[in-house]
């Protein structure tokens, strides 16, 4: 009787010594992770888990601020639609308009590339640094008493100008706008250059109105005949002036 | 004792959330295309599950099996639901239906679960 009794407290104490040991007992808690999970536990966490992954894939999906991702498949095939009958308009106005800057491209350089060249040959003309041929005349002035200054000719190549002459060479000396003349013995200094009579000067323009030029009363031919020279001009239709020019090259000059 | 700390123990489910959303955000795997429409409905139906399991737990009714297979079948039939609607061209409006009616579920549940917690 008193055994038992002695043997009571000292289960209950056992007991209570062992609810208070397992809280503290620091793996208890644990335990679960090495402890083989029941079937149930197992399922609710992985449902747990899916719910987690769904709710955040729908949650970033729904982030993207895009309202074709949550469209319903009818909307889209008609979203589609439109975009594809504008996207085929779209392109024929593309197509159209590549063509017809192709054509425009096209056209311009080839019209660029003419006028280009015409006014390259215009300035070579201009310069005197070509060759050139067409219709013109020829005019000879004999000046056996050497009574001719330089001013004559001067004269002769401004008459000549007037009258449209567009290349003028005087004894395959070729004048162009830099062209100077001075008196020199025996004749007269082309640009340097000393020319003797007689003088063959050649003129590229229309022949009828350069001879005509020269012809008026008091003009140049009746000026060369008072100071006892003679002029005798020829017309010629295929006039070749060969002389030219050496082109400058401009060291200050900028366009 | 450990085997009763992990049986039906919130934290599990708690745990299992937290670790699915940080695999979601981390690993923010691409959905077919043909889900897209179906995931928010299905995430619905699923958070309607979660907390009638709640409301069942604190009823002292919970039971894991019931709580698995319901929430399988709420995902499943929602998503259906939504799926027959977009087929007979009133998917949009089938799925305004199902998130009004589990919505209503959800809310019914909450208000047991706070009658729980505030006696209100």
């Amino acid at each position: 009787m008193v055994a038992i009794k002695s043997t009571e407290p000292a289960q209950k104490k056992k007991r209570r010594v062992l609810k208070k040991a397992v809280p503290s007992d620091p793996t208890a808690g644990w335990q679960w992770i090495t402890h083989r999970p029941s079937k149930s536990t197992l399922y609710i966490s992985l449902i747990s888990i899916i719910l987690g992954v769904a709710l955040a894939i729908a949650w970033q999906q729904n982030r993207v601020p895009d309202e074709l991702a949550n469209a319903r498949p009818g909307d889209l095939v008609q979203i589609l639609d439109r975009l594809s009958v504008e996207r085929n308009r779209l392109q024929a106005e593309l197509s159209d308009l590549l063509r017809r800057e192709e054509a425009l491209v096209e056209g311009a350089t080839a019209e660029a590339i003419a006028e280009t060249q015409a006014r390259a040959d215009q300035f070579a003309i201009l310069a005197g640094v070509v060759p050139v041929t067409g219709p013109g005349i020829e005019v000879t002035i004999r000046d056996p008493n050497l009574s001719l200054s330089s001013v004559a000719l001067l004269d002769l190549v401004q008459e000549l100008r007037d009258a449209g002459a567009e290349a003028i060479s005087i004894n395959d000396e070729r004048v162009v706008a830099s062209t100077w003349f001075a008196d020199a013995p025996e004749g007269t200094s082309v640009s340097g250059v000393t020319v003797n009579p007689p003088y063959r000067v050649k003129a590229i323009g229309d022949p009828r109105t350069m001879e005509v030029a020269l012809a008026i009363p008091g003009g140049f031919s009746e000026g060369v005949r008072a100071a006892g020279g003679t002029v005798s001009v020829i017309r010629i239709e295929q006039l070749d002036i060969l002389a030219v020019v050496p082109p400058i090259d401009p060291a200050a000059t900028r366009p | 004792m450990t085997q009763q700390w992990a049986d039906n123990n919130p934290v599990i489910a708690v745990l299992g959330l937290v670790i699915g959303v940080l695999i979601g955000i981390w690993l923010n795997p691409g959905v077919p295309v043909w889900l897209q429409p179906y995931l928010p409905i299905a995430v619905v139906a699923a958070l309607d599950a979660v907390i009638g399991a709640v409301r069942a737990r604190l009823d002292k009714v919970f039971d894991d099996r019931v709580f698995i297979v319901s929430f399988i079948s709420n995902v499943a039939i929602a998503a259906f639901i939504v799926f027959i609607g977009d087929q007979l061209g009133v998917g949009a409006q089938m799925a305004t239906g199902v998130i009004i009616v589990l919505t209503m579920r959800i809310f019914a549940n909450a208000a047991a679960i706070r009658r729980h917690f505030f006696r209100a």
